[in-house]
């Protein structure tokens, strides 16, 4: 059995201009152990996504979905107790920006104490400081005892993002979310937090959704591989095949601008022209359409399928009749 | 945390310093020659005005009679009352702990009323209750004093009767003062053997009209600033990682939001001090209860030159004093300030 299981998920939001659906009929399965990659741009509805598998949606949106389970508990029945025994403990979660996910009036020790407090209360005093002092030294934060009666504010982004990674990691989770965990930090540290990930996740073998926008870190360390434009997924597939034969224009588009090493030296990076959609005014058809450079007429008319892991009327050839 | 303390304590100084020579020249400013108030209008012969006049040393220049109030102040007893003749700081210490009583059970009100009152209308932002609770704050908040602790003498003491009027026990019982707190020497053993539990009943009924009269504008500042401030914290990264690691509700919200969103609220209960004692001031007119607020009300009419500068030093340094303390709790709380 698939750890989780999502079919035609649709998140919705009231403002004060209307509803707008930011992400729409989503459908993807992870299975136990295996690792996800989702790209996109920003505001393509990846981190809603997973903010809505936490339950951890603002009370204004509205989550819809045929089907959203993990390890057979379906997700949206569940109940603030159930909830509360899998968040943190089974499935965890870890944010972009580490400096504001911490709490500043608490030590980052009782902060990860307190999940296993919570998760682990078989464990007694001096067992949890162990469990404290493995996990720093799992996520690689040096001088674990001196650390971890530090307060956030004492850090530096990367050491907080280590921290938590440990926190997220206390309670052995089966699946753990990663929400673009690098883009608030320097670069000269995102490699090795997302090298940290990737180790974890292949010592543990607890599977990730990595979301990121490091094409490079994920075309080498994730099996599986989604793209996500204006809340819907538009291609998905194995990871080598997809970097290697990507389909879709829009995943092409994000393969031209990635600097790789192919790239020739001091030559202007492509990039894909226009913006992601404004919500409130969403392209009839296609929503890629306005900046796809080989669209034609009939993708603003018919709203194109998931057909064979791609989603463009050009591509599966199902323009009717005319390819 | 010592390193912090003596550093705020050295800043102490100097504003006391200035507020000596502030309250020291400001009675100068007022009309009215205290040795003629004393004397009576009419009885002020030339020869025993001038004897009084430098009896007082209200004759010698500016600077020497500074230096007799401070070197009084210094000395501890900040001088003689003029209408009393005892010395200022045992007239003080008389009448200080009915306003600190006072003051103590108006703001305990105001705090635990106030801060449950404020978080839960961040709670359930934008229902009726929160309307109501911020339109209440509002007419609380703009309700003079006076009009208001006459409404409450008013209500409870003359239409209900459930309620004194004034004072801060029944004249049946007497007390004799240990801590100067009713409310505590009501409860010592020779009392309670003697009397009951009936004087501490009445003290503390005599306490209640004057405190809420008192309590009510820090009711309103405290409750709508714990909203706003509970509002923001709510919003914050930590409060989602805190819902990501499966903390119930209850202490995501009593512990992690509230320990953040405290900050600000001490800063406004120390503020409020302030606000409290010149509370005071009404109030104990009012309620004719008798603290330094109705002492120096009364020091003000008789030019009781250094009731006045003394009490105004007391309670400068009392205000001073009070957001040192208010600091030293922000940094506990507040890792960042330290």
């Amino acid at each position: 059995m698939a750890l989780l299981e999502v079919k035609n998920l649709s998140i919705t939001f009231d403002t004060k201009k209307g509803p707008i659906t930011p992400v729409r009929d989503i459908s993807f399965v992870i299975e136990k152990g295996q690792s996800l990659g989702v790209v996109g741009e920003s505001g393509c509805g990846k981190s809603l996504t997973n903010l809505a598998l936490m339950g951890l949606l603002p009370d204004n949106a509205t989550v819809k979905a045929e089907k959203m389970s993990f390890d057979g508990n379906d997700l949206k029945s569940l109940s603030n107790n159930e909830w509360q025994k899998i968040r943190g403990n089974r499935m965890s979660m870890i944010f972009q920006d580490p400096m504001t996910s911490l709490n500043p009036s608490f030590t980052v020790g009782y902060q990860i104490e307190e999940t296993l407090k919570l998760h682990r209360s078989e464990l007694n005093k001096v067992q949890r400081k162990k469990r404290l002092l493995e996990l720093f030294d799992m996520v690689g934060i040096p001088d674990p005892a001196r650390r971890l009666s530090q307060y956030p504010h004492e850090m530096s982004g990367g050491m907080n993002q280590r921290v938590m990674i440990a926190m997220s990691m206390a309670c052995d989770p089966e699946l753990l979310i990663a929400d673009e965990p690098t883009t608030a930090l320097d670069v000269t540290i995102q490699d090795q937090i997302l090298n940290l990930l990737l180790d974890l996740q292949k010592q543990t073998g607890m599977a990730l959704i990595l979301v990121t926008h490091d094409l490079g870190v994920v075309a080498q360390n994730t099996s599986k591989l989604q793209v996500m434009y204006a809340g819907e997924i538009v291609e998905t597939g194995d990871t080598q095949s997809l970097i290697h034969s990507p389909r879709h224009p829009y995943t092409r588009g994000l393969l031209n601008s990635h600097a790789g090493h192919g790239h020739p030296f001091r030559s202007p990076l492509p990039s894909i022209s226009g913006l992601v959609p404004d919500l409130f005014h969403r392209p009839k058809g296609c929503q890629f359409k306005p900046r796809c450079d080989i669209a034609v007429k009939e993708c603003e008319l018919e709203q194109p399928q998931m057909i064979d892991c791609v989603r463009c009327l050009k591509v599966t050839g199902s323009l009717g009749g005319q390819q | 945390m010592l390193r912090y303390f003596f550093k705020k304590f050295f800043h102490v100084i100097p504003t006391l310093v200035g507020i000596s020579i502030l309250s020291f020249a400001v009675i100068r400013f007022i009309p009215g020659d205290p040795v003629l108030i004393m004397l009576g209008e009419r009885g002020a012969n030339p020869e025993v005005y001038a004897e009084m006049k430098s009896k007082l040393m209200l004759d010698r220049p500016m600077h020497e009679q500074y230096w007799y109030f401070l070197k009084n102040a210094v000395k501890g007893d900040f001088g003689q009352s003029i209408v009393s003749k005892r010395t200022v700081i045992e007239e003080f210490s008389d009448r200080f702990p009915a306003t600190l009583e006072l003051g103590i059970v108006a703001l305990f009100f105001a705090v635990i009323i106030g801060i449950p009152m404020g978080i839960f209308a961040a709670l359930k932002r934008n229902s009726f209750f929160d309307y109501a609770l911020m339109t209440s704050s509002l007419i609380g908040y703009s309700m003079p004093i006076f009009w208001w602790g006459l409404v409450l003498i008013l209500i409870f003491s003359v239409k209900l009767g459930w309620t004194p009027v004034s004072g801060r026990i029944s004249i049946n019982y007497d007390i004799e003062m240990w801590s100067g707190l009713m409310l505590i020497d009501t409860l010592k053993n020779e009392i309670t053997s003697e009397y009951g539990f009936a004087p501490f009943w009445s003290a503390f009924k005599h306490l209640l009209l004057p405190s809420i009269a008192m309590g009510t504008i820090p009711l309103a500042v405290i409750a709508r600033m714990t909203r706003s401030s509970m509002l923001e914290v709510l919003g914050e990264d930590y409060i989602r990682t805190a819902k990501a690691k499966g903390l119930p509700w209850r202490r995501i919200v009593g512990l992690h939001a509230l320990r953040n969103a405290m900050v600000p609220i001490i800063t406004v209960i120390g503020l409020l001090f302030g606000s409290i004692i010149t509370g005071a001031i009404l109030t104990e007119t009012i309620f004719s209860w008798p603290g330094i607020g109705k002492w120096i009300v009364a020091s003000i009419t008789a030019r009781d030159y250094p009731v006045i500068q003394g009490g105004i030093l007391f309670i400068a340094g009392m205000i001073i004093f009070i957001n040192m303390a208010v600091d030293m709790i922000y940094a506990l709380i507040n890792p960042r300030m330290r």
